[in-house]
């Protein structure tokens, strides 16, 4: 359904765009973020006197949409907001615009060394990066006061805190961005990498580690009954939204929404497992990417690094604890709790892998996972196994 | 038109040959209007570079309607088949087109990431150029990335950089107009200017409208104060498109030598797609154990049940309301029609609402009747839960069109059959076996054959209601506990392989066609619907 609506809107878009003189961005962003990216595209648009219209687009729509229109002049000139994983794949398609002379030297020795290298490909720049962000433990601090030292603890909280009234600890678990946390953790990685660079024929999703880590998340339902069937993102959130739930594993784009509900949201890294081992999930960079088929391809250039400049990361940080790729952005937020407590995160987090092989990851994951959580007795191994051999194509 | 001429003038000779030459010359005329399209639009851009595409329609029409009239006046007959024409166009366009196009396309690899276009992410730079300048040596082979193409980069498209930008000082700046400190180099094109803007922290691109002397006049005046001693030229890159012949390591083989005096600095090559024989239908076949044939069997269940759960019901509602001493049957025949009348994508996602483990109303339901212990996982949990509720939620949908279509054929039938029956003493199931069945066969056999061709590909139930779920771990991604064949196929050309691999779903839409057609023969030949055409 949202996929029919995400069309309908990209076809009026695609009507719109057609006769439109200014510039168009094309943006995942929700509330609060997209007030705050209207904002300051406004300010832009004043500023420079270019006419600019900001459209919002599903996060698994973009890509595809800029890959089919963007070479018939039917896409938007700016994207905002689209992970870095899905940065190559445009890319090697031929519709983004190489952003290597535009970025400035000041520019890039701002930028954290991971936010660099995550819009990098074939050694050249195609986007600019705004915000650097991961899954981390939301809380509620009403009903949480401290997260405990341990991924074991964090369990036996859980489980105490699941009663008739609230549930200790939700995600949504079939979905391969969050549960990588438990595959990566427990000693899974998505691409290995030969003399430092990601080799996609080495995918260690099925090793003896993401073994361990699939079977930890089928524990987690059948075992500790924390995770029960039938959880996915929009019942956790709610549920967090309504006070009802503990703890929720997620990214900083759920902050805003709780915090406009009242609720009191604390944010920490997931406990390290018993042998000392830091939790690690997936880091993804959020930026500003440029079309390559842009007939206005300046002001499009002018409107990316405007956006992208260390004051307006700042707006982002403070509404919902996106950490801020502008190391100089970063210092004046650091002691915010939020975006503290997603930083700490984000130290040991492992960048998703930004090269074009990963698009053909994420299917067959959700489908292992699928078959991993529908019950306890599925074999993790073979569902592992299967989705590697879809993902190399052997 | 002469009307005082013979009505034989005005026919095309008989038989195949005239149809062929009446719709040879639509063709020809249509072509031709085609033709005149694209010349209408060539000449405007060379005459206006910004004229618009639609010009090109109002020039295929204005072409066409002469053509009409020339091939008029030589073949007197053609006018009326002028009225054929709007058809053949939306015949052309919207049916042969794709069946055109997902033939060829089923026999390359294009997809997301092999579309055509130039490849931005490939472009390396290039470190020496040989005397013979045909052969290059570039910087990164892994960059380049032969490897990704079908046949390594041998006629491959490539696209040859020469040049770039220059930094140098300005020394005034009033509104749009920057004064450089020197001319800027006058063999090379200035394309637009780098500023950098100290007050926002950010360096403010402009394109230049016109050079005059050493100042530049800018299309957009910068916003804030640009800081003077920072200035980057950027000229026009030099470009060059050549095929490349061989390629080998780092050693790129063009087809034509670079030309004299030009310096390539980078090359990038074209994402190239092509002809790659029947690789896509070995994919297929490789895991049939997987996909395509747990899918099939599925789909056959599919479409076989869908039908005949369809039909009883609806049978039995029809002779039901059949009955005259019934009272408010024109109550119940609108009721029960309406779940027919109203749009699928609601009722579908009621459905689903319904169908919910934790919330729905049918698990309460059954938890209220003490039917089943645990809330059952309707579209989450195992296939068969899943299956039984797409049969279910196909029913609700289905069976009113099947009780129309009987209460149609029953009012066909003289009520003298039954009143004989009765008084031979047949009971109501006795008269329903002899009399009423047979007699609705021969309405029911095409609706029932209309309804299974129909649910072989009714992509909307699956899509809407399970998409295509739950996972099960003896399928794949793409195939998975509720797919059927058309909405696997969309699942590989839409959502595997960076969002669409067009060239794989083309080679799953060709199979489903001839699956489609093995049983609708299969299926006329079983019923004999074919027999009074082939006895003809």
């Amino acid at each position: 359904m949202k996929r029919l609506l995400a069309s309908l809107v990209v076809l009026g878009m695609v009507a719109g765009a057609a006769f439109a003189q200014g510039l168009t961005v094309w943006t995942t962003f929700n509330n609060p973020t997209l007030d705050y990216l209207q904002q300051d595209v406004a300010d832009f648009a004043s500023a420079f006197g270019v006419d600019v219209e900001v459209v919002k687009l599903d996060i698994n729509e973009l890509k595809q949409q800029m890959l089919l229109s963007a070479p018939q002049g039917q896409a938007g000139d700016v994207i905002v907001g689209i992970p870095h994983d899905q940065m190559s794949e445009m890319a090697v398609g031929g519709v983004l615009a190489d952003l290597t002379g535009a970025a400035t030297e000041s520019y890039l020795s701002d930028l954290g060394e991971q936010s660099r290298l995550a819009f990098t490909y074939n050694g050249r720049l195609f986007g600019l990066p705004l915000f650097v962000e991961g899954p981390a433990l939301l809380y509620n601090r009403d009903l949480v006061t401290s997260i405990p030292d341990s991924y074991e603890g964090f369990i036996e909280l859980s489980q105490e805190l699941t009663t008739s009234d609230t549930f200790g600890f939700l995600y949504d678990i079939n979905n391969f961005y969050f549960s990588y946390g438990w595959l990566h953790t427990f000693g899974g990685y998505v691409f290995g990498r030969t003399d430092g660079t990601l080799d996609p024929t080495d995918v260690g999703l099925a090793n003896e580690g993401a073994v361990r880590g699939g079977e930890e998340l089928q524990a987690l339902r059948f075992e500790h009954g924390i995770v029960p069937a039938g959880t996915n993102y929009d019942v956790a959130n709610g549920l967090f939204i309504d006070g009802a739930l503990a703890m929720f594993y997620t990214g900083p784009w759920a902050v805003g929404q709780a915090r406009e509900a009242g609720i009191d949201v604390g944010v920490a890294p997931m406990p390290s497992l018993a042998d000392g081992t830091p939790w690690s999930g997936f880091m993804g960079v959020q930026g500003v990417l440029v079309n390559e088929f842009s007939e206005r391809g300046t002001d499009a250039v002018n409107l990316a690094k405007w956006l992208t400049r260390s004051d307006s990361q700042l707006g982002y940080a403070q509404l919902e604890g996106r950490v801020p790729a502008s190391q100089s952005a970063l210092a004046q937020v650091a002691e915010d709790p939020i975006v503290a407590g997603f930083g700490e995160a984000l130290l040991t987090s492992e960048p998703m892998p930004n090269i074009p092989e990963m698009g053909q990851v994420w299917g067959p994951m959700a489908n292992a996972l699928g078959v991993i959580t529908e019950s306890a007795d599925a074999d993790v191994e073979a569902a592992l196994e299967q989705a590697v051999r879809e993902i190399t194509g052997e | 038109m002469d009307i005082s001429r013979p009505l034989a003038d005005f026919l095309p000779s008989r038989g195949r040959g005239g149809l062929l030459l009446s719709l040879g010359l639509l063709t020809l005329a249509l072509a031709v209007a085609a033709a005149g399209g694209v010349l209408t639009v060539v000449v405007a851009r060379w005459v206006a570079p910004a004229a618009p595409v639609w010009l090109g329609i109002l020039g295929g029409i204005a072409t066409l309607i002469p053509t009409l009239r020339v091939i008029a006046r030589r073949y007197d007959w053609i006018l009326p088949w002028y009225y054929l024409l709007p058809a053949l166009v939306f015949l052309l366009t919207f049916t042969l087109f794709p069946v055109v196009l997902t033939v060829i396309l089923a026999f390359t690899d294009y997809a997301g990431i092999r579309n055509g276009q130039l490849n931005v992410a490939s472009e390396t730079n290039v470190v020496a150029v040989d005397p013979d300048r045909t052969t290059i040596e570039i910087a990164d082979a892994r960059v380049f990335d032969c490897d990704d193409l079908r046949a390594g980069c041998a006629g491959v498209r490539a696209r040859v950089y020469g040049s770039g930008d220059v930094d140098v000082e300005a020394i005034a700046i009033d509104g749009a107009r920057l004064e450089l400190a020197e001319p800027p180099p006058d063999d090379r094109v200035v394309r637009g200017v780098d500023l950098f803007l100290p007050d926002v922290g950010l360096t403010f691109e402009s394109a230049v409208a016109r050079v005059e002397g050493s100042t530049l006049i800018l299309e957009r005046a910068p916003p804030f104060a640009p800081d003077l001693g920072d200035v980057v030229l950027r000229l026009e890159r030099s470009v060059l498109e050549v095929d490349i012949l061989s390629d080998e390591g780092t050693t790129v083989r063009l087809a034509e030598p670079l030309p004299d005096g030009f310096a390539a600095v980078s090359i990038a090559r074209y994402n190239d797609f092509g002809y790659i024989g029947l690789r896509n239908f070995r994919t297929i076949f490789a895991q049939a154990s997987r996909a395509l044939g747990p899918v099939f069997v599925w789909n056959v269940a599919f479409a076989t049940i869908t039908v005949i759960l369809n039909l009883a019901v609806g049978t039995l509602l029809a002779v039901l309301l059949n009955n005259p001493d019934l009272r408010f049957r024109g109550l119940y025949r609108t009721l029960l029609i309406i779940p027919w009348a109203l749009p699928n994508i609601i009722t579908i996602q009621v459905w689903r609402g319904f169908l919910n483990q934790n919330f729905g109303a049918i698990n309460r339901l059954l938890m209220l009747l003490d039917v089943t212990p645990e809330p059952v996982n309707w579209l989450l949990g195992s296939e068969w839960p899943a299956r039984g509720a797409v049969l279910l939620v196909n029913l609700w949908l289905g069976y009113p069109f099947m009780m129309v279509a009987v209460l149609g054929a029953l009012s066909a039938i003289p009520r003298e059959l039954y009143e004989a029956a009765r008084i031979d003493g047949a009971t109501a199931w006795r008269s329903f076996t002899d009399v009423t069945a047979p007699l609705l066969r021969t309405a029911l056999v095409p609706i029932t054959l209309t309804g299974f061709a129909f649910n072989f590909n009714n992509f909307n139930i699956i899509y809407l209601l399970t998409d295509g779920g739950p996972a099960v771990d003896w399928g794949t991604a793409t195939a998975r506990g509720t797919d059927i064949l058309i909405s696997w196929a969309y699942n590989e050309a839409f959502r595997s392989q960076g969002g669409y691999a067009y060239g794989l779903g083309s080679a799953i839409s060709l199979l489903i066609f001839a699956i489609t057609l093995a049983v609708s023969l299969v299926n006329f030949r079983v019923t004999g619907a074919l027999k009074e055409v082939s006895n003809a």
